[in-house]
């Protein structure tokens, strides 16, 4: 992590008094470009200022994280934050492209740390969210046949992740590089992305939908 | 006549719910019109029928009984004018009481003016209405009372205006009228206390689930900040004891051995509370409820290698996860991931907490145990159920 580069973040949350909270942990590495209350918000601000990472509530009025996920999904990353990781919700908003989630109560250091990192392209999953994406394959691949399902070892390095090793750990442990456990993570995340869009378009197809 | 207001105002009737409550009123109030255009038709009818055919049969009294129902009539429409006014103005004691005393005349009277045996009672099921209001203004036990009243009304007319024809005072048709209006309001007055219960109900789930919005938005995000934001190991603590006391209320306070999550779930928060550990427990969200016995086993399992985690391995962050495995049986894989220091397999041996309490446990449900240690890795435990 070098002192001269900085993230450009941009920071969405309905509770303003969260947002200076989260602005104040951020520290120097981040340089916050604008903050939104809610998602169209949020939208508007990231196709203003085209920041490197987006920091977002999960719930927030009008749509909150999941249309901005599918909105600005492609346009830059995207970090869920959440008070409750029961949430439904979480699923869909990675789904719809947000590329990991964190929970609220994160203390500052690993929130900084994950947000650096998620910035720089890594997936930020947590156990929670493995056991999410691998229940959503299960049933994927029960439900309907032409879905791309995972590979064996990327279903292993999942259940991994889920079962709360690091990816350093699961690198020792496979015998592969950690940046190779991160690259499978992000297929993983690409494939779920991409079996949600072809449900869609199956979806739309089926209904007449041009 | 004067105490009888207080006496009635007194009663309490079942607390439904005001819009249910002016729903029953006014369904009731339409029930009257109904009742009280078939009852007049029944009785010119008869007139009209009688008349034309040169049975001897005759209605004794017809101006007598059409002013009879024209009474009802003008009742049902004096408590329509007090509707649209105010509906609760209708469950009040004068126009209960004047109903009641207008439906008693019509039932007492039916012999004296048919004066013969005829199919319907000159007010048909007309009274069935201020029995329903009555059940709605105080409750079953007046309900039925006025039920039996009425029902006696139209005996006593029997007695005091025998029919022609010989059917005994005593018969069981007789006593139906009774049986049948006391069965009315015993039926309006139990329905109302069904209702009664379920709004009782509902309103306390609303009031919950308000509650848990409300904190959910508020305090649960201010402890969360709390926990981020302070250095004070102690405040740290605290809030996060208080998130989960209060995660609990408001997510439902589960039974522990609902469910192997459920269990998994009690198991991590008594090792969290003991040794201020931190316990992630990641279910998936199709696993399966699982037997009782299988429950009671991981839960307890699970329990002691949380104690070893942190006893032998110094522990301070685990993973408890759960999932249903690919192959019929077993079906539950679970795995407890510390992040403590770990062992080396080959040199330490197992104690006697793991060697009872997690392989004997899960051995007799019939599962399978895996234990991985690796030094600066942390430990791992593999069940199979």
């Amino acid at each position: 992590m070098s002192f001269t580069s900085h993230v450009t973040v941009v920071l969405a949350d309905d509770h303003p008094i969260w947002r200076s909270g989260v602005r104040a942990d951020l520290g120097d590495n981040f340089h916050v470009l604008a903050e939104a209350g809610d998602a169209d918000e949020a939208i508007a601000a990231i196709h203003r200022h085209r920041p490197d990472l987006v920091v977002c509530d999960l719930n927030m009025p009008r749509g909150g994280g999941i249309k901005v996920a599918k909105t600005c999904g492609d346009m830059t990353k995207i970090v869920m934050l959440t008070v409750s990781e029961a949430e439904r919700d979480l699923l869909d908003a990675v789904a719809a492209g947000a590329n990991g989630y964190l929970v609220k109560s994160t203390p500052p250091q690993e929130l900084r740390d994950a947000l650096w990192r998620a910035a720089k392209g890594e997936p930020v999953f947590s156990p929670a969210l493995a056991s999410l994406v691998l229940g959503e394959f299960r049933k994927m691949s029960k439900d309907s046949g032409g879905v791309q399902p995972l590979s064996e070892r990327e279903r292993e390095v999942l259940q991994y992740v889920a079962r709360g090793h690091t990816y350093k750990e699961i690198g020792e442990q496979l015998f592969i590089a950690p940046k190779t456990v991160e690259n499978h993570v992000r297929n993983i995340l690409g494939k779920l992305h991409l079996n949600r869009k072809q449900e869609l378009i199956r979806y739309a197809l089926e209904h007449g939908i041009e | 006549m004067s105490i009888t207001p207080s006496l009635l105002g007194q009663l309490n009737g079942p607390r439904i719910s005001p819009p249910t409550r002016a729903t029953l009123l006014r369904g009731i109030l339409a029930f009257r019109w109904l009742v009280g255009i078939w009852m007049t038709v029944v009785f010119l009818w008869e007139i009209w029928d009688r008349g034309r055919s040169d049975r001897v049969l005759d209605v004794a009294h017809p101006v007598a009984g059409i002013l009879l129902l024209a009474c009802a009539l003008s009742v049902t429409g004096w408590l329509t004018v007090r509707y649209r006014r105010d509906v609760e103005a209708l469950v009040l004691p004068t126009p209960v009481l004047v109903e009641i005393a207008v439906g008693a005349v019509l039932l007492f009277l039916d012999t004296w003016v048919y004066g013969s045996v005829h199919s319907q009672a000159l007010p048909t099921i007309w009274p069935v209405a201020v029995i329903f209001t009555v059940a709605i203004a105080a409750g079953t036990r007046p309900a039925v009372a006025t039920g039996v009243g009425l029902g006696l009304a139209r005996y006593l007319g029997w007695l005091i205006f025998p029919f022609p024809d010989v059917i005994s005072p005593w018969s069981l048709s007789r006593i139906a009228s009774i049986v049948l209006f006391g069965v009315a309001g015993w039926v309006a007055g139990y329905l109302l206390s069904q209702q009664e219960a379920a709004d009782r109900e509902i309103s306390t789930f609303r009031a919950r689930e308000e509650v848990a919005r409300t904190l959910h938005d508020g305090v649960l995000q201010t402890l969360a900040v709390i926990q981020r934001r302070s250095d004070d190991a102690d405040l740290v603590t605290l809030a996060r004891t208080q998130e989960l006391e209060l995660r609990e209320y408001l997510f439902g306070t589960v039974k522990v051995d609902a469910d192997i999550a459920s269990a998994l779930r009690a198991a991590a928060r008594r090792a969290e509370q003991r040794y201020g550990l931190t316990v992630q427990v990641v279910c998936a969200p199709d696993l399966p409820p699982g037997s009782p016995d299988s429950i009671h086993a991981l839960g307890s399992a699970v329990g002691e290698v949380l104690n070893n985690a942190v006893k032998h391995g110094g522990a301070d962050k685990v993973t408890v996860y759960a999932e249903p495995t690919d192959d019929k049986v077993p079906s539950i894989f679970v795995s407890v991931k510390d992040n403590g220091a770990g062992f080396d397999p080959a040199t330490v041996t197992e104690g006697q907490g793991l060697r009872r309490s997690v392989r004997g446990r899960i051995a007799d449900v019939g599962g399978r145990v895996e234990i991985d240690g690796h030094p600066g890795r942390g430990a791992e435990v593999r069940m199979w159920v």
